[in-house]
């Protein structure tokens, strides 16, 4: 770390300030995407980080994309199983079955 | 009088429950080792829903639904509850955020959609079921920790690690692609 790095208001300083936010971001990323980040003084920072860095921006897309694939892939019902879950339904509210 | 109670508990069922057979359909299949385990466990607790709607508030019936799926799964058999209590015998792969040594081999002309089903079903039903509440289901990271009676820090700290590993499986693919019509 250099000595510049370590006065407030200095480039090195800023770039050494933004590296740390950009490890906050990972960190703290399925959070931030899932909107779960109390808000807070830090949640505050690493959101105005993100505006400016576009690598954090890219990592919070990807999260994103992949919660989107997940959903895309996994929202269906498995048909047979939902089909006997209504049969049982209908039992159970008609009296059919032993439990109603 | 009895007759009048079981019509209550029957209007509640339909009112509260039987819209959300799609959720647990999914949700037992996100608990289980099979398909046909899976059947087993949605019905059984669909049934054990019904048996205990005089004891249902009427509030957040996902959440409900999903702990009575969760304690019937854990009480089924050994291995379920090793898999949905613990994570002992889950290896881990290195979680350096670093990509698997030959993605191009995993992923090459595979269609992304595939494989995130095929990553999905590969991982434990411990982490499976914790994206599948936060990811398709939609609750927040509490509501899953109270579904699932764990704290709200193992749903965040499985979570991440499921996520990794579908990343790590879909390294090199064009994830934010758009799904084939």
């Amino acid at each position: 770390m250099s000595f510049e790095s370590r006065i407030p208001g200095t480039r090195a300083w800023k770039r050494r300030r933004e590296g740390k936010l950009c490890v906050e971001v990972v960190l703290h990323i399925d959070e931030i995407v899932d909107g779960e980040l109390p808000p807070s003084r830090k949640a505050t920072l690493l959101e105005k980080h993100m505006t400016a860095c576009s690598s954090c921006r890219d990592e919070a897309e990807v999260v994103l994309a992949l919660k989107r694939g997940i959903a895309r892939v996994a929202q269906d019902a498995d048909a047979d199983v939902l089909e006997h879950l209504h049969s049982l339904a209908r039992r159970l509210c008609s009296g059919e079955h032993h439990d109603a | 009088m009895a007759t009048e109670t079981t019509t209550d508990q029957t209007k509640r069922f339909e009112e509260l429950i039987v819209p959300e057979m799609p959720f647990l359909a999914r949700v037992a299949r996100s608990m289980s080792h099979s398909a046909a385990e899976a059947d087993d466990l949605a019905q059984d607790t669909l049934l054990k829903a019904y048996r205990a709607m005089d004891r249902f508030d009427g509030k957040h019936p996902k959440a409900w639904l999903a702990r009575i799926a969760r304690n019937t799964a854990i009480n089924r058999d050994q291995r379920n509850r090793e898999f949905l209590l613990s994570e002992d015998g889950i290896v881990e792969p290195d979680d350096d955020g670093s990509a698997p040594s030959d993605p191009e081999e995993i992923v090459v002309g595979a269609d992304v959609d595939e494989v995130l089903r095929k990553g999905l079903d590969a991982l434990p039903p411990a982490f499976r079921v914790i994206v599948q509440l936060v990811d398709v289901e939609g609750l927040s990271y509490q509501e899953a920790a109270d579904a699932l009676e764990i704290p709200v820090g193992t749903v965040m700290s499985r979570l991440h690690r499921a996520r990794r590993r579908l990343r790590d499986a879909l390294a090199g693919t064009h994830l934010d692609r758009e799904p084939q019509t």
